[in-house]
């Protein structure tokens, strides 16, 4: 009884305490997905929704679902990307037609857009703009457009007419570059947008499906140009580099024959690029492509932090995927997580 | 306007679907002959089946879906309502479900599957279910069971005009007339309908409704025979068919896509009557299938299409040696071309060959032997058997049996598609056995069947290593089920009750991953109470359906019930039907496919006139 006691005084006297400490704590938690990762999932095309999942920093907090456990609502069919601006995400629902904006640590809904999309891949922002790339009807190669999100109302305010197949879409500055991966076709240009005016400036001849950019430390824009492996011949693929200031291309180095890398990711001064079965890495002045891997698995989508390289796998498209983490230095498979159908990029919260 | 409004209010009728077992008898007339029907009856033996009659046009039903799903074992998915709706039978998939029109397989050409929503309602006469393998008789994809749409052409004396008139829910309309005029010598059937439906219901739980959701389509029928002289029948059938339907959204994603078909078939027969047991029908028949996929219904311009035309000649030879012994004989060829946006152009043919013996053992052993076999080039057909055995135990009891091979040939989808089609896939092998118990008493049948079907080499899309989607001969799968139909008829004075009860379980599982297949509920039930009282008539329908799977989702159990009456006025001149059905009478939300909501309660009023 007495020993009893005793514990249950000093536990009291814990827990006194540490509230003490607590009032003292300045960085208040902007959320319940702060510190951990996001991973969307695509969702079943035929009726389905997207899906966010959430595990924590310390991989002990894992949660499925995220967005519709906090609104009560879906995302919208084939969650395709979420875009950040400051504190809000932005969510595109691609069948879904959809951009659900929501705090990006309490997955909060703040607003929707559902006018003026139609089919919208990714967001960038810049200009105090949303800029959503949109591939328009499957069939109709000359109504793909980027729609411009103003954002004070979260309204599309108007929209830029540009070629067929619009993915991918960074800001540099105030100007943004639109890589043209070519949807249900395949494209070669990257378009260049000066968002002071809203008007498309240029377009550039890159490579073979230009698809995932990065701004490097230098401010030049890097294209992956991933090719097509089933097209007849194969479309070969290359890295392309874009002189920022002259919007011309500078460097080219081209992928051999097989070499269709879907990823390109830049962390510190090094390059991640990932086909569907190995990651490669090469310094931002690497003149050549690597040919040996640091990492060999199944890959559908791969990100990268400080520490570690997230890569999903979609598995068969008709069950759950994983999503597995390497140690960047190491290589090393550190843990693996199922998560939703069909999982695609990881985002750092 | 003023005509119709008059028609809708004057009165009210219905008639319910009336299950009779196929085995009872139909005695065969040289002048009520029809060919499919006699190979569905007499070489079904061990096999059930249950016969939907009465014309179908004065049912008060939205589609073949409606019908087929509150009466019979089949499952449906509907991907909303009116919208594409593929039949599941016994855990199988909608490919594995054949549909026979006048004996000819009418499944596309292109997925293997007949949409039951762009099937006319209004042009048959019958429609019989007959659950088990049946590619022996039917050809590809007749492994979980087949639906055969009959239109009969008869040699008597009578002349009907009918008109049918429908306004529900929806803003849902459907006019169609029907014309039978028949001599000793010449039948002629003429058909005209249009159904149509604004089909913007609310969705229940939810701000959204059925945007997108609208349908019209129309058909237009001839059936025409000729009685040459008593030797000699000639028989002409004409199913013609079109539609537009947009394709309505769902909870999670907008819709402006919108769908044209178009179906032609047409089917010539003659009848050559050796004597009055044998008879040789030789048929030609021409089907043309068009479909038309516009990705933005406002731009008309933009659409992918894809065509098939098959032209079809079959022998047929039967006789009935005596009363215990029939033998039939089908000598087939087929040849089918298919057109399309997405698989160029392609063609193949097919020939086969079908024996088949009905023998009666002793007065109560009976049984069905049949042999198929098929050539077409470069895919290895197997060789088809089928056995059903009837042993009358008593005269209430009767035991049957049935076994037998199926297979079903790949579709210029799974061959050609563009990119992804597979030319080196193989035929879906199937295998299945059966045990059927029936008793039947004065008022009150009961039949209690347990099914095993083995299926190898299932076609499958999956993802391949060039990334986009590829069938593959991959999967096999086990369906083992049980159904259990029970039916009680009584009268007395003018009363009259009826009441049925299906119940089946399936059990369907992927063999590698041992997990049920998706959309195959474990547990279906159906019920219908029907009461008529002289010219009054009151029914109830119910139908219970499990939980199903899609890939990560559950689509939650459901039931749903509709109650409707009808009345005669037989007083009035051409006595007049009209009836009144109320649709999902408890306002049930229950999705079909995922993320679909069907519709809460809704009304449908029908008019009938025969003159």
């Amino acid at each position: 009884m007495n020993i009893i006691k005793t514990i249950f005084l000093v536990a009291l006297s814990g827990v006194l305490f540490t509230s003490c400490n607590n009032n003292n704590d300045i960085d208040l938690p902007k959320g319940d997905y702060e510190n951990g990762i996001l991973i969307t999932n695509e969702g079943a095309f035929s009726g389905g929704t997207g899906t966010v999942d959430y595990i924590s920093d310390d991989y002990l907090t894992e949660e499925s679902s995220i967005y519709s456990n906090v609104n009560g609502e879906n995302i919208g069919t084939v969650l395709q990307s979420i875009g950040f601006n400051g504190d809000d995400a932005y969510l595109i629902a691609n069948v879904g037609n959809k951009i659900s904006m929501a705090d990006r640590y309490t997955m909060e809904k703040i607003t929707e857009i559902t006018d003026g999309l139609s089919n919208p891949r990714y967001i960038a922002f810049a200009n105090g703009k949303g800029y959503v790339t949109n591939w328009g009807e499957g069939i109709d190669t000359t109504d793909d457009y980027i729609a411009v999100i103003d954002l004070a109302s979260n309204i599309i305010s108007t929209t830029i007419s540009v070629a067929e197949g619009p993915e991918q879409v960074v800001a540099n500055g105030n100007t943004l570059y639109v890589s043209h991966k070519g949807g249900w076709g395949s494209g070669n240009t990257v378009s260049v947008i000066d968002t002071s005016t809203d008007t498309l400036i240029s377009a550039i001849n890159v490579g073979n499906v230009p698809d995932e950019m990065i701004i490097d430390n230098s401010g030049n824009l890097l294209v992956s140009c991933e090719g097509s492996k089933w097209s007849t011949p194969e479309l070969l693929g290359s890295l392309v580099t874009v002189n920022t200031s002259s919007n011309t291309v500078s460097t080219t180095l081209d992928y051999v024959a097989g070499f269709h890398p879907n990823n390109l990711v830049l962390s510190d001064t090094t390059i991640y690029l990932s086909t569907s079965s190995d990651i490669y890495t090469m310094s931002e002045s690497a003149t050549e492509i690597p040919i040996s891997p640091i990492i060999s698995t199944t890959i559908s989508a791969m990100s990268v932090n400080d520490g570690e390289i997230y890569v999903t796998d979609v598995k068969d498209y008709v069950s759950n995927g994983t999503l597995t983490i390497f140690d960047k230095a190491t290589g090393d498979q550190l843990k693996e997580f199922t998560v939703g159908l069909i999982p695609s990029k990881v985002y750092f919260n | 306007m003023k005509l119709k409004q008059v028609l809708f209010i004057v009165c009210w009728f219905f008639v319910v679907c009336k299950l009779q077992a196929q085995k009872d008898t139909i005695t065969l007339e040289l002048d009520a002959f029809s060919m499919s029907i006699v190979k569905v009856r007499d070489f079904s033996k061990g096999y059930s089946s249950i016969l939907i009659s009465d014309s179908l046009a004065n049912k008060n039903i939205h589609s073949l879906t409606d019908v087929l799903r509150f009466n019979s074992f089949i499952y449906f998915k509907e991907n909303g309502l009116g919208m594409v709706s593929s039949p599941s039978f016994r855990g199988t998939n909608a490919s594995q479900t054949a549909v026979i029109w006048n004996g000819i397989n009418i499944n596309s050409q292109l997925n293997g599957q007949t949409d039951f929503n762009i099937v006319s309602v209004n042009s048959y006469n019958n429609i019989a279910v007959r659950s088990g393998g049946g590619s022996v008789l039917f050809g590809s994809g007749a492994i979980g069971g087949s639906v055969n749409l009959n239109n009969e052409i008869t040699f008597k004396k009578s002349q009907k005009n009918s008109i049918v008139l429908k306004h529900g829910s929806f803003n849902t309309q459907h006019v169609n007339y029907d014309f039978v005029k028949s001599t000793d010598k010449i039948y002629l059937n003429i058909g005209l309908g249009y159904n149509a439906s604004d089909n913007d219901y609310k969705y229940l739980n939810s701000s959204l409704s059925n945007e997108n959701g609208a349908f019209y389509n129309y058909n237009f029928d001839v059936n025409y025979g000729y009685k040459i002289n008593a030797k000699n029948q000639l028989k002409l059938y004409s199913n013609n068919f079109l539609a537009q339907r947009d394709l309505s959204r769902t909870l999670n994603a907008p819709s402006n896509d919108t769908y044209k078909d178009i179906s032609l078939k047409n089917l010539i027969e003659w009848n050559h009557f050796f004597s009055s047991k044998e008879i040789i029908t030789s048929r030609v028949s021409y089907l043309f299938d068009e479909f038309k996929y516009y990705d933005n219904k406002e731009k008309l311009d933009y659409f992918s299409v894809g065509s098939t035309k098959r032209k079809i000649v079959q022998i047929d030879y039967n006789n009935r040696f005596s009363r215990k012994i029939e033998v039939n004989g089908i000598l087939g060829f087929e040849s089918a071309k298919a057109e399309g946006t997405s698989f160029l152009t392609h063609e193949r043919n097919i020939f086969s060959a079908v024996l088949s013996l009905n023998q009666q053992l002793t007065n109560r052993l009976s049984y069905v032997v049949q042999f198929r076999k098929e050539w077409q080039k470069e895919i290895n057909s197997p060789f088809l058997y089928s056995l059903g055995i009837e042993q009358e135990v008593n005269e209430n009891y009767t035991l049957s049996f049935n076994t037998s091979k199926n297979f079903r040939t790949p579709t210029f989808n799974d061959l050609y598609w563009n990119p992804g089609g597979n030319p080196d896939l193989e035929l879906e092998n199937s295998y299945q056995f059966e045990l059927g118990n029936a008793i039947n008493f004065k008022n009150f049948n009961f039949q209690l069947n347990g099914f095993y079907i083995k299926s190898t080499n299932l076609i499958q899309w999956t993802p391949n290593d060039f990334g986009f989607w590829s069938p593959q001969n991959i999967s096999n799968t086990k369906n083992v089920g049980l159904e259990f139909s029970s039916n009680y008829k009584t009268s007395f004075k003018n009363h009259y009750l009826e009441i049925n009860a299906n119940y089946s379980y399936v059990s369907a599982k992927d063999l590698e991953t041992d997990t049920q297949l998706i959309y195959v509920p474990k547990n279906r039930a159906n019920f219908l109470f029907d009461y008529k009282y002289v010219n009054f008539n009151v029914y109830y329908q119910m139908l219970m359906n499990d939980e199903v799977y899609f890939l990560v989702d559950t689509i939650p159990a459901y039931s749903v019930s509709n109650l409707g009456f009808n009345f005669q006025f037989s007083n009035i001149k051409n006595k007049p039907n009209v009836g009144f059905k109320i649709n999902n009478i408890y306002n049930s939300y229950y999705q079909s496919a995922l993320s679909r909501p069907m519709p809460g309660i809704n009304f449908q009023i029908t008019t009938i006139l025969n003159f």
